[in-house]
């Protein structure tokens, strides 16, 4: 698939010599609140809490306290306890501020694959926002390898063998970390894939180095261009590798044609399909997840 | 469909009918006078051509193949044919017995000043019971200006009233507020399933291997089906069967060359016309070694032929083909990656014309068509094939019976096998193939039959009664995937074997036509026809692309069923010189069919396409005005739509009600052309048409770090409004003179001026001397329009890091564009 949207990106590219800035009254909008959360086996819940934003209001002191939702109560429940979360800065979070179980009070909930976890968002306005989601066992992969892309011998892609269980319905999205070069896990283009096409084989494939798009501009300019897609033949790669339940794979699935459909001529919008009732935003996704290390190729 | 009352009543009038013919017939001694109406220059059978008897100011029109019937009783008559363009036929006739007349007219030299049209023959405009129905000759429309001097048939139907284009760079039209896959587009009788080159630029129909085109837009005759909205029905045509000829033009995109002349004088002739654009070619040479263009191009060809002959003075056989390929391929410098699409239909049609008699007249027609889709990606060893596509096997039987000047009956029956590949894939990494679920092509049988009436109940009241029986099957072999509504996995399948039935629809289309005449010059036209559409083209992309593939109606698809009523004020002005029309119509659909949201390309892969599809309502309403002069040095028409298309899906917007993409408040067109001399034609076009509805971001949120829109309910917003003019002259050099300037030279040159007169030098060759040529001039978009072809949002800055800006961009198409074409013939 990546194929045809180079083809459309090549399409696009021919038309872009008559591309000019126009005038745009926007139909009016209403605010959304956008959760993104997230649960892990053996990890506590992390839930960040934002809203939608005015598209022409550029983000700057004063719509910055209009994106963080600050003051709302999450709550996140297994069924047997319920867990409230606390607002707290997390450097290693995408944009700083989570909502999480408090360091240092006792019982946390902490996830377990095969169980369901639902999550409940009440803002101060009142208004009440819940999912659930499971975490399904991990599966690992078989092995992980840096390969070069020819012509270039130091720069490349990660590469990974998977055995996919007999039976569909196995799920998975990747992440990759650098050591000493991200603050956190990201995931690359298509990062998201099922074994609709795949059950049951055992199969390799390839992902392109990941950007953080938190970075400041300044920071992925200063990348060399021509070696942004690729991991570096020095580096040291952490992979993340998670199974998700359906509906945590058809948010990130139709997240990830989103991002890629945004000024392509040929894409209609995208419909980010989310599992947050009462017109919230976003996802409540639970996450099998093992980890896996390319060291440096010498 | 459910069989009620009015149903009922329907085909007791349309029997009631039928049986009144023969009692009719019975009664008086009639006479038949039948035959065919050609153009005497070349042989060529005219379409629709007037051929009625003065005393009663009654008659009828050439059919498809040019033959016309008129019974009438014993009696002196005058007899006229006529024909935009061509000179009236007169002849006095005694008609005593049947008799058989071959009419030949002669065309209308340019500038000759016009014959006048009989003042009392009451025009087509006004006297045919056929609403929403127009039909244009090749030689009117090449006169207009063309985008980059490409003649073409789409483009100019979009001019119509009720016709609305999709903008630039898009073929697709829209037709009373149907979707592009309502539209019937038969070339010679076989369906044209992609009716675009280039990604929609330019049509697939070659101007020059065309002879006519009947649009029809409301009204349906029961011979047409299987589409809710429109037919457009393009003749090809047959070849000069009097003397050989080429013709051809140089543009600056593409080429064209056609030649064409008799098998056996005056009773068989063929024509062989092709086209290639050349635009690689031409930028290969200048790219930059480096740059992927070097290995990279994109281009289209096509190729158009037909042959047919007289047999016998009953019989004519009629072969024709249509074959055209667009190819895009595009390599990086290292052929690390590759990849190359084409896209393209194929045709061929063989008919038989019989005539049993002078009043029964027969055709057979055997019928293949095919659309196939093709991608091909290759890059460090993984590889991906994409196909699709859909052929049909197509047998059909039509007759026109002419039983008295009051009926015109035709009756036929149609037996369609459609094969469609849904979008299939393979692909392998290595030696690791994929499981994409392999190639499922699915099979149905479509079959219908019509019976009709054309019925002049009173001199001033015709009705055209028909009815259409449609039945539709898809067949095994076929594998429906039932869905897991939690994992959304295939839970289990369910298998058909091959030709069980998988799923089957039938019933009855009523149409029905009428008009009354006010007077000579002006008369009112109602309409009601029901149409059932059997296979479908959802889109999942902003615009029509070539990857979308048809589907049949299933256990999921049930067949679209659209209903149309419309009523119109005809008049014509100034001794028919101006025809004018106002028209209303109101449409509702029912199925119709959308992608679900947060579908996905190649979704349907391994899977069933209909699985992802959504299904609601529509309804559509306008009001149509139009003038048009026909004839004389100054000629043209401005038409204005007023419309409004709406559509409701459950499953889409939340279940609100929505206008659809194509939906337009004001739709404007002025198309005027001016013969000035011989030498000089001037036209020019202008159009005006509310900008789309389309979804757009109102605002943003973000996920993982990402920008990542929030749109606004489906379609709320509106582009800017689509308008442009273009302007072309045509400069047809006077040869006569030019050869005697040369004359003169050469005569001058061996110093022979005063013993030889340019009378006397012949020129060898008769190709020579009938050699002619013009050029076309043509600017489009004269004032630099900027009509976006899509809007999107662009953002600069991280929300995170407090600078984050986005802003609207448009990207547009086509800025001034002028061009030049030499054309050339001899």
């Amino acid at each position: 698939m990546k194929k045809i949207i180079l083809f459309a990106a090549i399409a696009t590219a021919f038309f872009t010599a008559c591309t000019e800035p126009i005038d745009v009254q926007l139909p009016s909008s209403n605010k959304k609140i956008v959760i993104e959360g997230v649960i892990e086996n053996g990890k506590m819940a992390q839930v960040i809490i934002t809203r939608t934003i005015p598209l022409f209001s550029s983000v700057s002191g004063s719509t910055i306290t209009d994106l963080y939702v600050l003051d709302a109560k999450v709550y996140v429940s297994n069924g047997i306890i319920t867990d409230t979360l606390m607002l707290a800065i997390d450097s290693f979070s995408s944009i700083g501020l989570v909502y999480r179980h408090p360091l240092g009070r006792p019982n946390p909930i902490i996830g377990v694959s095969g169980q369901n976890y639902s999550l409940r968002v009440v803002t101060s306005e009142g208004n009440v926002y819940s999912a659930t989601t499971s975490i399904p066992y991990p599966i690992a992969l078989d092995s992980v390898w840096w390969k070069p892309q020819p012509p270039e011998d130091s720069l490349g892609f990660a590469n990974a063998r998977l055995s996919d269980p007999v039976g569909l319905g196995n799920n998975y999205r990747w992440y990759s970390k650098r050591a000493s070069k991200d603050r956190r896990f990201l995931a690359p283009w298509g990062a998201t894939f099922d074994d609709k096409l795949v059950d049951g084989k055992v199969f390799d494939f390839a992902y392109t180095k990941a950007y953080d798009p938190t970075d400041s501009a300044n920071s992925i300019e200063n990348e060399i261009e021509t070696e942004r897609n690729f991991y570096k033949k020095s580096d040291t790669i952490y992979i993340k590798f998670c199974t998700l339940d359906k509906a945590s794979k058809d948010f990130y699935n139709t997240f990830e044609a989103a991002l890629s459909s945004n000024g392509n001529p040929f894409a209609s919008p995208t419909t980010i399909i989310g599992n947050i009732d009462n017109g919230g935003l976003g996802v409540w996704s639970g996450m099998g997840v093992s980890y896996d290390t390319i060291l440096p190729t010498p | 469909m459910k069989t009620n009352l009015p149903f009922k009543i329907f085909i007791f009038l349309l029997f009631a009918l039928l049986l009144g013919i023969n009692s009719n017939a019975q009664e008086i001694k009639n006479y038949t006078i039948s035959g065919y109406v050609k153009d005497a220059s070349n042989g060529e059978y005219s379409i629709g051509a007037n051929v009625y008897i003065k005393e009663l100011l009654k008659g009828g029109n050439t059919n498809q193949y040019g033959f016309f019937s008129i019974t009438v009783e014993k009696g002196t008559y005058t007899l006229i044919s006529s024909y935009v363009g061509y000179q009236n036929f007169v002849k006095q006739i005694v008609l005593d017995k049947d008799i058989r007349l071959n009419i030949e007219l002669q065309p209308m030299a340019i500038n000759v000043k016009e014959v006048e049209i009989s003042a009392d023959k009451i025009d087509k405009n006004v006297s045919s019971t056929s609403v929403g129905s127009i039909k244009l000759d090749m030689e009117e429309i090449k006169k207009l200006p063309a985008f980059l001097g490409e003649v073409d048939i789409l483009k100019t139907i979009q001019l119509l009233p009720g016709v609305k284009s999709s903008g630039d760079g898009n073929s697709g039209f829209y037709v009373r507020g149907g979707g592009p896959d309502q539209n019937l587009i038969l070339l010679d009788e076989a369906v044209v399933y992609n009716a675009s080159h280039l990604l929609g630029f330019f049509s697939v129909f070659n101007g020059d291997a065309v002879k006519s085109i009947n649009l029809v837009k409301g009204g349906m005759p029961a011979q047409y089906g299987g589409r809710l909205a429109s037919v457009l029905d393009i003749s090809m045509k047959e070849g000069n069967n009097k003397t050989y000829h080429a013709s051809g033009g140089i543009g600056l995109i593409s080429s064209r060359f056609t030649i064409e002349g008799p098998l056996k004088k005056d009773t068989g002739s063929f024509i062989v016309s092709g086209r290639r654009t050349y635009i690689d070619v031409l930028a290969r040479p200048f790219a930059d070694p480096s740059s992927p263009l070097k290995n990279s191009g994109v281009y289209f060809y096509d190729l158009n032929a037909k042959v047919n002959y007289r047999l016998s003075d009953k019989d004519r056989v009629f072969v024709s083909g249509y074959l055209g390929r667009d190819i895009m391929n595009f390599q990086d410098k290292d052929a690390e990656f590759k990849m190359g699409v084409s896209w393209g239909n194929s045709t061929a049609v063989v008919r038989w014309n019989h005539l049993f008699n002078n009043k029964l007249f027969m055709n057979v027609s055997a019928i293949y068509s095919d659309y196939k889709f093709a991608f091909t990606a290759e890059q460090s060893g993984f590889e991906l094939k994409l196909f699709s596509g859909i052929s049909d096997w197509n047998a059909k039987v039509d007759f026109g019976y002419f039983p008295t000047i009051r009926h015109e009956v035709k009756f036929g029956v149609n037996y369609i096998f459609h094969t469609f590949t849904p979008i299939s894939a393979t692909a392998k990494q290595g030696e690791t193939e994929f499981d994409l679920g392999g190639v499922k092509k699915l099979l149905a049988h479509d079959m219908a039959a019509y019976l009709s009436d054309d019925f002049d109940v009173t001199d001033k009241f015709k009705i055209h009664l028909g009815l259409r029986y449609s039945y539709f099957m898809q067949v095994g072999p076929f594998d429906r995937y039932i869905k897991d509504p939690i994992t959304g996995q295939t839970a289990s399948t369910i298998h058909t074997g091959p030709n069980k039935k998988v799923a089957d629809y039938g019933g009855f289309e009523p149409r029905f036509n009428a008009r009354y005449s006010l007077n000579t010059k002006s008369s009112i036209k109602a309409s009601y026809t029901y149409n059932l559409q059997y296979i479908h083209l959802a889109s999942l992309s902003a615009v029509t692309l070539p990857i979308d593939t048809w589907v049949p109606s299933s256990e999921i698809v049930k067949p679209q069923k659209g209903s149309q009523y419309s009523l119109g004020y005809f008049r014509n002005f100034k001794e028919n010189n101006y025809e004018t029309s106002v028209e209303v119509y109101y449409k509702d659909f029912k199925n119709q069919i959308e992608y679900s949201d947060g579908s996905l390309p190649g979704g349907a892969i391994g899977d069933n396409a209909d699985n992802q599809f959504v299904f609601g309502k529509g309804e559509a309403y306008g009001l149509e005005l139009f003038v048009k002069k026909r004839v004389g040095k100054f000629n043209g028409w401005i038409g204005y739509t007023l419309s409004y298309t709406k559509r409701t899906f459950p499953d889409l917007n939340r279940g609100k009600e929505f206008y659809a993409k194509y939906d337009r408040r004001h739709d404007a067109s002025v198309v005027l052309s001016y013969d000035l001399s011989k030498k000089w034609t001037f036209a020019a076009i202008f159009v005006y048409g509310t900008g789309n509805a389309i979804t757009i971001p109102t605002s943003y949120y973000i996920v993982d770090g990402n920008i990542t829109y929030d749109y606004s309910e489906r379609n709320a917003f509106r582009m800017p409004a689509y308008h442009r003019l273009d302007f072309s002259a045509t400069y047809t050099p006077d040869r006569t003179k030019k050869i005697e300037r040369r004359k003169k030279r050469i005569l001058k040159k061996f110093g022979l001026e005063d013993k030889v007169t340019t009378e006397e030098i012949k020129i060898p060759t008769r190709l020579f001397k009938n050699y002619e040529s013009s050029w076309t001039f043509s600017v489009f978009n004269v004032y630099n329009r900027h009509n976006p072809y899509i809007i999107y949002f662009a953002n600069e800055g991280s929300a995170t890091q407090g600078n984050l800006t986005i802003k609207a961009k448009q990207v547009y198409l086509f800025p001034i564009l002028p061009s030049v074409t030499w054309n050339f013939k001899f």
